[in-house]
């Protein structure tokens, strides 16, 4: 199966190819492919991703696609093969998403706003929010550097309001 | 600058959005922004008797507003709204299923017929849940899910699908069960131990990397039938 190439740029001069199929994982390329303002010869300029950023995102594009070509190929696949294969994106999106700093997730979050893709944007965002899950309001401020600004008195009242969230 | 300051404010709700309300809590009071941000209601009840009556949308469009609820119990009974005042009851209840609830409680009695929103069966936050009494299941969907139910109490409860299996579904789609509680069925309508063995078995074939973990199942039946 011959696929076009598109070739993409970032802030910082980067270029990277890119199958036509990967990209249109990202709305915003979609539409541009759409009303032909993608000139074959020429990259796509995308002034709000850095180099090191969108080589993630054409990483997790590029996965994909291959996962949504095996869907059309095997339709009949029995439930056992569907949730093996459910599982191993699963598998992979986790370690993705292990392999990066905090920094570089919302680096990537912002990213796949600005690109328009659904499946990634969920993705960091559960995953951010798994790195709030079962922590106290101290431990959330370290990992997210938010600076408390509430004063002892303030932060006390809080306590006592919620005492059924704090034990 | 924390790490949330470059975020839109969208995107900082959608991961608000993934949180159950305890951890909402531990963001909320982490600074006066996020404190800003979201507001967390504890315990919500609403009960109807005939003075209240006209407080139901009221308090249903406070719910509506931006707020998390913990805890919330609906008792609605005899109630003769429209199907825009349940579509109503029932945005509201999918909008708090989706904010992080962890205890519900739902005692809906109503003549017509009155369908529960899909969302209640893939509730990724609740923990405990009571159905009480009149309600009619007749389709669980596909991907029902409640992976944080512990406690699942049903008072009531018709099971009425097509292919009779809504109940084995409902238990499938709970990892981590450890109490069931059945109170006031139609006892000679169901041989629940083996559908209860059926379900469990449906589920282990599903996902075999989970076991069922099903430790407190209590069975009341009160109309006995001699």
């Amino acid at each position: 199966m011959s696929s076009n190439m598109i070739m993409l740029k970032s802030s910082d001069g980067a270029s990277f190819e890119i199958e036509e199929a990967a990209a249109r994982k990202s709305k915003i390329i979609a539409n541009m492919i759409e009303v032909e303002c993608v000139d074959e010869d020429k990259a796509i300029p995308l002034q709000n991703v850095t180099g090191n950023i969108l080589a993630l995102v054409i990483e997790y594009c590029n996965k994909h696609i291959v996962d949504d070509d095996d869907d059309v190929a095997t339709e009949e696949a029995s439930e056992e093969e569907e949730e093996a294969k459910k599982k191993k994106v699963d598998d992979w999106e986790a370690e993705f998403m292990n392999s990066m700093s905090l920094e570089t997730m919302f680096e990537l979050l912002l990213a796949a706003n600005y690109l328009n893709i659904k499946s990634l944007i969920d993705l960091v965002c559960q995953t951010i929010a798994n790195n709030i899950k079962d922590k106290t309001p101290e431990e959330v401020r370290k990992i997210f550097s938010i600076e408390n600004d509430f004063t002892p008195e303030e932060e006390e009242e809080i306590r006592k309001e919620n005492a059924w969230a704090f034990g | 600058m924390d790490r949330f300051s470059n975020l839109p404010i969208d995107l900082i709700y959608e991961i608000i959005s993934l949180l159950s309300t305890d951890d909402v809590a531990s963001l909320q009071y982490a600074s006066k922004k996020f404190k800003s941000l979201v507001s967390v209601i504890p315990n919500l009840a609403f009960e109807t008797s005939s003075e209240i009556r006209g407080c139901l949308l009221y308090f249903v469009s406070g719910i509506l507003a931006r707020h998390r609820v913990r805890r919330l119990s609906l008792k609605l009974r005899y109630l003769n709204f429209d199907s825009s005042r349940w579509n109503l009851v029932n945005e509201c209840l999918i909008n708090v299923l989706k904010r992080g609830v962890m205890d519900l409680e739902l005692d809906i009695n109503v003549k017509e017929d009155y369908k529960l929103p899909s969302e209640l069966f893939t509730c990724k936050s609740v923990v405990k849940m009571k159905l009480g009494s009149g309600f009619v299941i007749d389709m669980i969907p596909e991907n029902a899910l409640l992976p944080s139910l512990k406690s699942l109490i049903l008072d009531s409860v018709r099971f009425v699908d097509v292919d009779g299996c809504a109940f084995q579904k409902l238990i499938s789609a709970c990892p981590v069960l450890k109490e069931l509680v059945i109170d006031h069925l139609n006892w000679e309508k169901w041989k629940w131990c083996r559908v209860l063995l059926l379900g469990v078995m449906y589920w282990k074939k599903k996902k075999n990397m989970f076991a069922l973990i099903l430790s407190y199942l209590v069975l009341i039946h009160r109309v006995l039938s001699t």
